[in-house]
């Protein structure tokens, strides 16, 4: 029993020190939002771009993310740009909650929940499904962007 | 049947029924759940297994797995689609949904199929092993949309609502109905035994009271007759005292007299007759006795207005009335206004003298109940009570200061 109870603190204290060791947990190599490789990450905005995604559908707001951490910079995906109507700055400190994947040997975060100047922005549900589906006209609607 | 006893009787059955109904209807729709989802997910494992057969064809033709996954994610009803290898790698996938493909490590090693809910509705998942001629082995994962199921039972639900609310609406109107019909049975049943209560003991008090009476004014008449004698025969001194004296003996009977009237019970003999006249004939009555220069009498009826009552007795309730208004007003009008319809003849004698107080208002049609110096207090309740004899009402309203009014109704006239 004590055995045991040994072994599961153990396996407690490595899950821990990996969570926090600033590198991404798991290594996704599709670009879909995977709960498994979901993450809290804290950093500052470098750049802010807008790139195309998911077969040109809309363009996206990408952030390039500094993570406060490791130094490491990724690009991080939000919404399509119609959807964010918060200005966001370079040098803004955010924190984000994001499943991470991996392209080209480079690390890429999907963000679901993003925190910036005291307000926090839902954009996909726990499972990863876009708040922003139901097009423009939803904008206004309960699944805004702008959160709590 | 007091008002918990009814409560019991009549409200408890119905909560019972609406629990049963809910519970039944609950169990029954579980019921339809279950078996519909049973239903889909026959039909769409039948559906993955042709998608399975199409996506082995073209996989052992030598089609990528991106090609392949493009292809089968076109089929009608499919949100996600993923190719994986025997590992579980994921070798393709697409999504009409940017980014979401809501397949974890722990629904890898799933063999049965599984629903998840998200803001588009149900999805049905299932992850199948396929494996090729060649002995390639692969796994399908699938997404398809369950939102006909989700709008059937929205449907079900909605219905059971609407007939939910339906029963409980008829319910509450329904047992409304019995409730307010039982406690007006009750109310009346109450009053009618009050009625005959007070009947009663009125007719114990009118009996005792001819009795006296009777009794009283045996030595009143040998009084006043002895008083005439004294008048017409004693000392010239004596003669101005018997006068007097006589005078008391007359009021005294006169006093009799009315507490008989008062107490006696009313037997109308009704006929018909023009209102106006009677109305008239009590205004001259009265002409002698209180009549003001200063104080204008005014009777109006839109028509000739007929009342079937008793001409005497209606006659002196409207004297009692009028008397009343005279007395109470020093200045002013007295209006007696008459309408009549098919079923009411409706008579307010309003007049603009100085009113009731509001804490009087509630007593004045009781006997003996007065507040004037000379008065006995019989001459709203006789009102009252010829009235009530002719199955009639009288209510009376008014404002301190600015006058009273009395409101008769009386049965309409039946000859017409």
């Amino acid at each position: 029993m004590r055995r045991t109870a040994s072994l599961l603190a153990a396996l407690l204290v490595a899950g821990c020190a990996a969570s926090v060791s600033g590198q991404p947990a798991a290594q996704q190599p599709s670009r879909f939002y995977n709960v498994d490789t979901e993450r809290r990450v804290e950093g500052v905005i470098r750049e802010i771009l807008l790139e195309p995604r998911y077969e040109d559908r809309s363009p996206f707001l990408i952030l390039v993310l500094e993570e406060k951490k490791t130094g490491q910079r990724y690009k991080v995906e939000l919404s399509p740009a119609w959807f964010f109507d918060q200005d966001l700055h370079q040098g803004e400190p955010v924190k984000i909650v994001g499943s991470f994947y991996v392209k080209d040997d480079n690390y890429f975060l999907i963000a679901r929940e993003l925190q910036a100047g005291g307000e926090t922005f839902r954009l996909r549900d726990g499972r990863g499904f876009p708040n922003w589906r139901g097009g423009p006209m939803n904008r206004q609607g309960k699944r805004r962007g702008r959160g709590m | 049947m007091r008002r918990t006893n009814f409560l019991l009787f009549f409200f408890l059955p119905f909560a019972g029924i609406i629990v049963i109904f809910l519970v039944v209807s609950s169990l029954n729709r579980a019921a339809v759940r279950r078996n519909t989802e049973a239903l889909v997910r026959e039909q769409l494992q039948a559906t993955a297994e042709i998608l399975k057969v199409n996506v082995s064809h073209f996989l052992e033709e030598g089609t990528s797995p991106e090609r392949v996954v493009e292809f089968a994610a076109g089929e009608e009803g499919v949100y996600y689609l993923a190719l994986l290898d025997r590992d579980k790698n994921i070798l393709g996938w697409k999504s009409r949904y940017e980014g979401y493909l809501p397949l974890s490590s722990g629904d890898t090693s799933r063999t049965a199929p599984w629903i998840i809910s998200s803001p588009v509705g149900s999805i049905f998942n299932l992850l199948a092993p396929l494996s090729l001629k060649g002995g390639e082995s692969y796994f399908l994962y699938l997404g398809y949309s369950l939102s006909r199921l989700d709008e059937m039972l929205a449907r079900s639900n909605r219905n059971f609502l609407l007939v939910f609310g339906f029963l409980v609406a008829v319910g509450v109107i329904f047992f409304s109905g019995v409730f307010n019909l039982q406690k007006n049975y009750l109310t009346k049943t109450r009053e009618a035994e009050e009625e005959k209560k007070e009947k009663e003991r009125f007719r114990e008090i009118s009996a005792f009271t001819s009795a006296v009476a009777h009794e009283i004014k045996n030595p009143l008449n040998s009084l006043s007759l002895l008083c005439d004698l004294i008048q017409r025969k004693g000392p010239p001194d004596a003669r101005q005292e018997a006068a007097l004296g006589k005078a008391e003996v007359r009021r005294i009977s006169e006093i009799i007299d009315r507490f008989s009237a008062a107490l006696k019970p009313f037997r109308p003999n009704n006929q018909a007759f023009p209102l106006r006249g009677a109305v008239l004939a009590a205004r001259d009555s009265l002409a002698a006795e209180i009549l003001r220069p200063d104080v204008h009498f005014r009777y109006s009826e839109p028509g000739p207005v007929t009342v079937f009552a008793d001409r005497l007795l209606l006659g002196q309730a409207l004297v009692n009335l009028l008397r009343n208004a005279f007395e109470a007003t020093d200045k002013g009008t007295i209006s007696v206004e008459a309408e009549t319809s098919r079923r009411r003849v409706t008579i307010r004698i309003a007049d603009t003298g100085k009113g009731i107080p509001p804490e009087e208002l509630g007593s004045i049609f009781d006997p003996f109940f007065t507040t004037k110096d000379q008065g006995m207090g019989v001459g709203l309740y006789l009102a009252r009570k010829i009235v009530e004899a002719h199955d009639g009402r009288i209510e009376a309203r008014s404002e301190s200061g600015a006058g009273t009014t009395f409101i008769i109704q009386l049965p309409g006239d039946r000859h017409e």
